[in-house]
């Protein structure tokens, strides 16, 4: 598609972006932990990337590169609320109950590469490769990261509590 | 059961609990998009000067009418002397157009008020003040970048930490609003003689803290939700602990210089001048839109002559691509004036002042990559004659200020191509920008995350390649990768910086070899300029290295590095002993109970011969002669 044919560039943006919506704004609630927070983040991440749709010219990448953009921004918000920090003294997590809460609750004990990692790849069900390009970190980064998220969630606990 | 099912299950649940607001559901968001519809029209090309030039009035003209729509209410503005309890009023700038806006005009001051009101809702901290924070040995930048600038001694800026220390006091600043003023007690043991309260709405960030002059200045920013953000900047008398000054601009901090006598407050809607000399002489605030973000940066530097110190800055309108480099002239305690010469273009800046001038870099996306344009500007011996003298443009973009560096005459840029994914390091003649050399593009597939440059030499770390990458510049026209003979050299993830005048040092781990925790790598100085291992440590295989709020601690003559890591998800901070000779072994490890690895900001101070290790309202002393802990002290 090339949006130079195209004469509303909004619908092209609202078409795509609704294939991806969901995708972003769960990604940023278990990055924030915040469902408020979240939906800001989405907000003015789509503000600022439909400001740059204009020079997007594969469409085929709208999906990483609206991430990019979200992952910039929350990182930033997620610096901020670090500074306002929960009193935890928790070495490791049982995720045995399933409710969003404590989905969300249990995702605090990661620091913020293991969590960004760990919300791409699980709650997103993004390959190593994807989150490699929206992060800009190298494969074996992605799943040394995920490696570590999964061990302080006991995941395996998890799987064995599912079955 | 498979990764896809329960991250099925995880997502089902979020999904059930916290449904996508309407907001964001696609048939919404068409609202949300509309107010970007109506875009000024860009010029690109700065040699377009008459364009450029009468865009610059507009934009002198929007700025001033929005100065007055936003610059705070008299009685808001003020800089108070407590001890005469007199309110002086600051003047407001001198602006060279202050009609109201054309049609045209009033667009683009609807987009400036647009971004200003986005900027309250996604206001910046002190983190992303892109500038070495050092004082006494403490460095507190929050990032590999911070770290690769040498955490010992300080420089002429000698930017603002929340930790500061004089022969008598230590002076600390915490993150609930409290200021502390300890003081080592007959018997050797701390004691706090002093404390005050940060008043003004709720914290935002770490407070910043100068000692300059026998007075002590806290500068912060508090958020109130009458008022939004507010930048404070607050003078103590460090005998008696009084407050005697106080000074407070709306925006948050974008940040903050020492200059001779002067400060140089910008917030995101002001750069304010506040002189020293007299408490009063508040020389006046221009005000505008200061965005700091993202890789864009607000820099500025001084120069004075018989008549008038002469401030230049620049600045960058993000989002609406608007570039403005000013002269500020301020004659002692006049109102401040000022000229733009403005730059429309790229969707990011990066500004750095080197000896000669000021270089500003544009970055345009596309796609994928990325066309950067690079400027020189020269200020002229008369402050308001500034020129754009030579440009460059090249395929990439620069990260952030680190990557620019003049020296001899050349200045060197450290570029990124993200089409390719590769880096290059181009040298340019210094004036007219033309290309004198570059290296063969390294660190394939990764992108270059901080730069140092060391005279002739530089090295750079990167993002998935191995680091440090060192490089030999000493011929402009032929700089080139010199080659180290250590083949496995790990990916450090977290820092590298000098450690004493022949070596380095490079904290991090091996995301190929996570069990094997943090490493320490040394690097020695070679006679032909090149650096070769030296010494490694493993101090523990769970002790991960901590990328956050930084505060590497690093003195090489009492032979000692000390860092911020975790074990077991509780923080720590680890000392090490450090010698290019006889190597490193781990020293002492200070551990914090009851906080999580996300809350820490540790930070150490070499005091009297003790290393002090702050941690919120806990400091643990640490004799840097035994290396033991000697004690614990609770802030109450």
């Amino acid at each position: 598609m090339d949006i130079a044919d195209n004469n509303d560039p909004a619908l092209t943006f609202t078409k795509l972006y609704s294939e991806v919506y969901s995708d972003l704004y769960y990604y940023a609630l278990s990055r924030l932990g915040d469902p408020d927070n979240a939906e800001d983040a989405v907000s003015e991440a789509v503000l600022d990337a439909y400001k740059g749709f204009r020079k997007l010219r594969d469409y085929k990448r709208f999906k990483s590169w609206i991430f990019k953009i979200l992952d910039r921004k929350l990182k930033y918000i997620y610096r901020e609320l670090r500074r306002r920090p929960e009193e935890s003294d928790r070495q490791e997590v049982f995720i045995s109950d399933f409710s969003g809460v404590e989905v969300l609750d249990a995702l605090k004990v990661l620091n913020e590469n293991e969590r960004t990692v760990f919300s791409l790849s699980v709650i997103n069900n993004m390959t190593s490769q994807e989150i490699s390009e929206i992060t800009g970190m190298n494969s074996s980064t992605v799943r040394s990261h995920l490696l570590r998220a999964r061990k302080k969630l006991r995941t395996d606990q998890l799987e064995h509590e599912i079955q | 059961m498979s990764d896809f099912k329960s991250s099925k299950k995880i997502r089902n649940a979020l999904e059930k609990d916290f449904p996508v607001p309407k907001s964001l559901k696609p048939e919404n968001i068409s609202e949300l998009i509309k107010s970007c519809d109506e875009k000024p029209v860009r010029h690109t090309g700065v040699f377009s000067m008459a364009a450029a030039l009468a865009a610059c009035i507009a934009i002198v003209a929007v700025t001033a009418a929005a100065a007055l729509r936003f610059a705070p209410q008299p009685d808001t503005d003020i800089y108070t002397d407590k001890s005469d309890k007199s309110v002086k009023t600051s003047t407001l700038p001198a602006v060279e157009n202050d009609s109201e806006p054309a049609d045209d005009e009033r667009k683009l001051f609807d987009q400036i008020e647009q971004l200003k009101l986005n900027s309250q809702q996604h206001d910046q901290t002190y983190e992303d003040v892109n500038h070495p924070i050092q004082i006494s040995g403490v460095s507190t930048r929050n990032d590999r970048l911070a770290a690769m600038e040498s955490p010992e001694g300080s420089n002429g800026y000698a930017l603002p930490s929340s930790l500061a220390a004089d022969e008598y006091n230590i002076y600390y600043a915490t993150g609930d609003n409290m200021i502390y003023v300890l003081r080592k007690g007959s018997s050797g043991e701390l004691i706090t003689i002093a404390e005050t309260n940060i008043t003004g709405g709720q914290l935002v960030g770490q407070p910043q803290i100068i000692l300059t002059g026998g007075s002590l200045f806290v500068a912060y920013t508090t958020k109130n939700s009458d008022t939004g953000y507010t930048t404070h900047l607050d003078g103590y008398n460090t005998a008696m602990f009084t407050r005697f000054a106080e000074y407070s601009q709306s925006g948050s901090l974008v940040d903050l210089r020492l200059v001779d006598f002067d400060f140089y407050l910008v917030t995101q809607s002001s750069l304010s001048e506040i002189e020293l000399t007299t408490p009063d002489a508040l020389s006046g605030q221009l005000p505008g839109y200061y965005y700091h973000y993202s890789g864009n940066e607000a820099d500025l530097s001084e120069s004075s002559n018989q008549y008038d110190i002469n401030t230049r800055f620049c600045s960058s309108l993000t989002g609406e691509c608007v570039t403005n480099i000013g002269v500020i002239s301020s004659n002692f305690g006049e109102s401040l004036s000022c000229r733009y010469l403005s730059i429309f273009g790229g969707d990011s800046v990066t500004a750095y002042f080197g000896r000669s001038g000021l270089y500003i870099s544009t970055a345009t996306y596309m796609g994928q990559g990325c066309r950067s344009e690079l400027f020189s500007i020269v200020f002229q011996a008369d402050p308001y004659d500034v020129k754009i003298t030579g440009s460059f443009a090249f395929d990439g973009r620069i990260t952030d200020s680190s990557c620019l560096n003049e020296y001899t005459n050349y200045l060197r840029v450290a570029a990124t191509d993200d089409s390719d994914g590769m880096n290059k390091i181009y040298v340019l003649f210094y004036s007219g920008l033309e290309l004198e050399g570059s290296t063969e593009g390294f660190g394939e597939g990764s992108y270059i995350s901080g730069v140092k440059f060391d005279g002739n030499f530089a090295y750079i770390l990167t993002y998935g390649s191995d680091d440090p990458l060192f490089f030999d510049l000493s011929d402009p026209s032929q700089p080139y990768q010199v080659p180290t003979s250590v083949g496995a050299m790990p990916y450090l993830r977290m820092c590298t910086f000098p450690y004493g005048s022949d070596s380095l040092v490079s904290v991090g781990s091996d995301p190929n070899d996570p069990e094997n925790g943090t490493l320490i790598y040394m690097y020695q100085q070679q006679e032909n300029g090149s650096y070769l291992e030296s010494a490694r440590l493993s101090p523990g295989a769970d002790i991960d290295t901590l990328t956050v709020d930084g505060g590497i601690y690093s003195d090489s003559r009492s032979g000692v590095i000390g860092f911020p890591c975790s074990e077991d998800g509780k923080p720590e901070y680890i000392f090490v002993r450090a010698n290019s000779f006889s190597g490193m072994e781990l020293e002492t490890k200070v551990t914090f109970e009851g906080v999580h690895t996300e809350d820490v900001i540790c930070k150490a101070l070499n005091y009297d011969d003790t290393i002090y290790v702050f941690l919120s309202n806990v400091v643990k002393e640490v004799s840097l002669s035994s290396g033991s802990i000697e004690a614990e002290y609770t802030l109450e």
